[in-house]
């Protein structure tokens, strides 16, 4: 941090003591400063490190394919296994990596990856601050920073955790002063030319007016036109360059995803982010337990959501945590029995100066840190460099990504994109990384002359044992094969 | 311990008017919890006597009929050699009453306990949840609770840990109320204990209960003391049985290994239909307390917190959360519908023990009919099996290698449902094999194994037959028996 920082974070100690001309709460001077420098300090460790994300390569694959003038809904372009086509809904922020990433290589990646972090713990102190004071509200961002943890890394669906937590926030003011926020109808459009979470944007706006009408806060008048935001916000999401199709792919791309990748099963409780957000949860439902009022249904709506989205499927952990912010810092500022002082000009002025410094200081670390990728085979790039065009790679599930990516002149037989595939493809693909019987089906049918596994995969030991097929070399848990 | 279940005849129809009505909705009030009870009762009949298809209750069948026939475990052991530890019979109560059963009624037999023992938990959760709810409510709710629990009413030595669990949660519930100790629970937790491991839930149960007391300040020292008194007394009792003190390190001994490979210690999926209904019984109570404006006591948050940790952890400990929440759920009912909940009388009592015992005879001859042949295990595979010479190493799948214990005594499996006799090494080991991992030939020679019982088209027989050229023998219910050339 430098000393702009340091100026920033001192305002926010004033502001946060000095709030409405007089001091709220008993909280040290020192406190909200430190904890915002904390949360800040604490983002940028956890956002600078190498690019490992298995799907950033095909995102930033994606991203130069619309650059070029590719179609943003269209036969697949790289993979000729593939039967459905290819619906880019998350263009925009793989637009905007490609474009960074051609510019200044992986360090472009993981930079914006922290700064999307950083905009992410904005959102989320924004949206706990709308229900509890500095102290209280950063904490809460911190314990959501630490249940999404599980799924912060260079892809677009950060993007969506942030718009996620400004949509919440956007919610939680609209329960108190039933005011409708029609921004959130373009901010939508932009979410869905980013990522498919833009649903659950909506979904929070459906159960928070459904909670609203059963607390019985709303005349046909505001009824209709809180209404009018979710709605107008599906409709926003349908004028994306991917047309009115876009408001199906989450249900084609689940259709597949969820039978065979592993973020999308049944999330497990004792997983660490689950477990946090779980705990997070308990903590913001305990007061309203013990409490001798009844709970507004809004409040127990969002609740409701939050549980339901932890336990669902490990991918929507984050979903659980980013909504149970607020909801904690409320528990939060329950303690301290008083409502929650209003932000102030000055104390947002200091937050946006304290990130922007953390920003720019995290430039020239991730030039230090992230110029090569971590976890990929690039020692084996040689090799795979020396394999004629178009020859097609028996590959890992989560290697396609990067073989896509890295070697481009190569046809890997499957990537992560699972809804471009059959769902009769994946299967028999399955069944061939699994050795069971008929695997060499699959083999027949793709026509495979190498083989890019995981070196102790089942499939690795039938091709050598069985098919003889010989080692070209070994790299980063990974075996490049050549068939005889 | 039988609950209030009304089945008294009803008075004769008035005549005409408000008499009329007045009768009618007596009869209404009488006949309703009678006619509930007999549909939950008659469905829990049906759920209770299915053909056997539970991996485990033939190992339990094998261990039994060791222990009748004056077996003891100590040394090496007599069926599995690449035990590295000595197996502890916990469960050996049921075990030998199940083999007693299957000497004298077959098959039939063990499908007719596990009817009785899935009866014996409705009428331990309906105890539980009647302190604090209606007839009605908790006969409903005891029946939900059972299908929460669906998951382990199987023919398993945990059936009856559920049972013993349902009654110490109700009798804890009670001592929450009026703050008596139930003595009792000693000699019934030594019993538990002789069961299976669920008797140490039982005890958590009571010390959140203690904890959630003192927390609310309704406990004296003296009361505390004799509370605290009872659950060190269970634990005493649970040192006691045959096994000796070793039984209170054993779930710790179990759980090491289980929890790393074995399906049902791995943590529950929200897609479980059994879990989705407990947790279904667990929001209601949150809700009822987010929105009733009532303040629950802290014994009661305790429970529910036990209930929600148990669901989620693993597969197994479902139906304990199931069996928990059966009295919430009972009591934020009553308390939504109002009224009291009445007290149980002799002759309710009475008539519930008699509509049990009408079913369970009426469950003998369904069993008789229904459950004459196991199903899931390769039955026709039989006569094949009893070729393989005697002391021959057979690689098995781990759940059916308790059914090749029972089907064929003379073969030795390289690894057996008992996984805590097991080095975590070899457990691994066993499961990359089964993978078809690399290294998966090795441990196949190194465990000198001839044959191989393993699921049709399975990667390890696939490996078996591609790879290592072993020929398939017979094939039967989705398990193939191979044998090495």
């Amino acid at each position: 941090m430098n000393n702009h920082a340091a100026v920033a974070a001192e305002e926010i100690s004033q502001v946060a003591s000095s709030e409405q001309g007089k001091p709220r709460d008993h909280d040290p001077r020192w406190l909200a400063p430190a904890l915002a420098l904390f949360a800040i300090a604490a983002t940028l460790k956890l956002g600078i490190r190498q690019v490992s994300d298995p799907d950033a390569w095909w995102h930033l694959k994606a991203g130069a394919y619309v650059l070029s003038g590719g179609s943003f809904n269209g036969p697949d372009p790289w993979v000729p296994f593939s039967t459905r086509p290819f619906v880019l809904t998350q263009w925009l922020p793989e637009v905007v990596a490609q474009k960074g990433y051609s510019l200044f290589g992986l360090p472009a990646v993981a930079w914006l990856r922290s700064v999307a972090m950083l905009a992410m713990i904005s959102a989320l102190v924004w949206a706990a601050r709308q229900a509890a004071d500095t102290v209280p509200a950063i904490m809460a961002a911190l314990a959501g920073l630490i249940g999404t943890g599980g799924s912060l890394s260079e892809r677009p669906q950060l993007v969506s955790f942030v718009l996620l937590a400004v949509t919440v926030g956007a919610w939680w003011k609209t329960a108190h002063d039933l005011r409708p926020r029609w921004w959130l109808a373009p901010m939508t459009l932009l979410w869905a030319c980013s990522h498919g979470l833009w649903g659950v944007g909506v979904l929070i706006g459906f159960a928070v007016i459904a909670g609203l009408a059963l607390d019985r806060r709303l005349n046909r008048r505001t009824a209709l036109k809180l209404l009018a935001v979710p709605t107008l916000a599906t409709v926003a999401a349908a004028l994306t360059p991917v047309g009115p199709r876009l408001l199906l792919t989450p249900f084609e791309v689940s259709s597949n995803a969820a039978q065979f990748v592993q973020e999308w099963q049944p999330t497990d409780p004792r997983n660490l982010f689950a477990a946090v957000t779980l705990a997070m949860i308990a903590l913001a439902l305990l007061p309203w337990i013990r409490g001798t009022s009844a709970r507004p249904w809004w409040q127990i709506a969002l609740a409701g959501t939050a549980v339901v989205s932890t336990l669902a499927m490990f991918r929507t952990v984050p979903v659980g945590s980013i909504i149970a912010v607020p909801l904690l810092a409320s528990a939060l500022q329950e303690q301290r029995g008083h409502a929650a002082s209003r932000l102030s000009r000055r104390g947002i002025k200091a937050w946006v100066a304290l990130v922007t410094a953390a920003a720019i200081a995290a430039a020239p670390i991730a030039n230090a840190v992230a110029q090569r990728p971590s976890g990929w085979p690039e020692r084996l790039r040689p090799q795979l460099a020396a394999i004629p065009a178009k020859t097609v790679v028996l590959n890992d599930f989560a290697a396609g990504g990067w073989l896509l990516w890295a070697e481009p002149q190569l046809t890997p037989v499957i990537d992560l994109r699972s809804e471009i595939y059959s769902m009769e493809y994946i299967r028999d693909y399955r069944r061939t990384e699994d050795v069971r019987a008929g695997w060499q089906g699959f083999l027949d049918r793709t026509k495979p002359k190498y083989a890019l596994l995981r070196t102790k995969a089942p499939l690795t030991a039938a091709l050598e044992e069985q098919l003889k097929w010989t080692i070209v070399g070994k790299d980063a848990g990974y075996i490049l094969l050549k068939a005889p | 311990m039988a609950p209030n279940v009304t089945l008294n005849r009803l008075t004769p129809r008035a005549r005409s008017g408000r008499r009329a009505q007045v009768a009618s909705t007596r009869r209404f009030t009488l006949r309703l919890p009678a006619t509930v009870a007999a549909l939950v009762v008659s469905i829990s009949v049906l759920i209770g006597v299915r053909p056997v298809s539970d991996p485990s209750p033939w190992l339990h069948l094998k261990i039994g009929a060791f222990l009748l026939n004056g077996g003891r475990f100590g040394g090496p052991d007599p069926w599995a050699p690449f035990a590295s530890r000595v197996y502890v019979p916990t469960e050996w109560l049921p075990a030998i009453l199940g083999q007693a059963d299957y000497q004298a009624f077959g098959l039939p037999g063990i499908a007719w306990m596990r009817c009785a023992g899935i009866l014996g938990l409705l009428s331990a959760l309906l105890w539980s949840a009647r302190r604090s709810a209606d007839t009605t409510t908790a006969l409903v709710v005891a029946f939900v609770a059972l299908v929460g629990a669906y998951d382990d009413l199987s023919e398993r030595p945990q059936l009856v840990g559920l049972v013993f669990l349902a009654i110490a949660v109700g009798a804890w519930w009670r001592t929450a109320l009026d703050l008596k100790p139930r003595w009792w629970l000693v000699p019934v937790t030594w019993l538990a204990a002789s069961s299976h491991g669920l008797w140490s839930v039982g005890v958590v149960v009571g010390l959140v209960i203690i904890a959630g007391l003192l927390v609310d300040r309704r406990l004296t020292r003296r009361d505390a003391t004799k509370l605290l008194a009872v659950s060190m007394l269970c634990v005493t009792a649970a040192g006691l049985t045959p096994i000796g003190p070793r039984l209170l390190l054993s779930p710790l001994a179990v759980g090491k290994n289980a929890s790393d490979f074995v399906g049902e210690w791995q943590s529950t999926s929200v897609h479980n239909p059994f879990a989705v209904v407990t947790l279904a019984m667990l929001g209601l109570v949150i809700l009822s307390w987010f929105r009733m404006g009532r303040k629950p006591l802290w014994w009661q948050v305790g429970l529910l917190l036990t209930s929600l940790v148990a669901t989620l952890a693993m597969t197994r400990t479902i139906a304990v959360g199931a069996v928990i929440a059966a009295p919430l759920l009972a009591n934020e009912i009553h308390l939504y519908r109002g009224g009291p909940a009445g007290e149980s009388t002799r002759r309710s009592r009475s008539a519930w023990v008699a509509l049990i015992m009408v079913a369970l005879v009426a469950a003998a001859p369904l069993a008789a009919a229904r459950a004459q042949d196991p199903v899931a295990v390769p039955n026709k595979l039989q006569h094949q099996l009893s070729l393989i010479p005697s002391g021959t190493v057979v690689l098995a799948k781990g759940d059916i290698s308790g059914w090749l214990f029972w089907a064929d005594p003379q073969v030795r499996p390289v690894l057996d449902p008992r996984i805590e006799i097991y080095s975590a090494a070899h457990v691994r080991a066993f499961v990359s094999a089964m993978a078809a991992e690399p290294g998966w030939l090795q441990f196949v020679k190194k465990t000198g194994a001839r044959y191989a019982l393993v699921v049709t088209d399975s990667p390890i027989a696939t490996a078996l037959v591609e790879r290592a050229g072993w020929s398939q023998i017979g094939k039967d219910t989705g398990f193939v028996l191979l044998r090495a050339t």
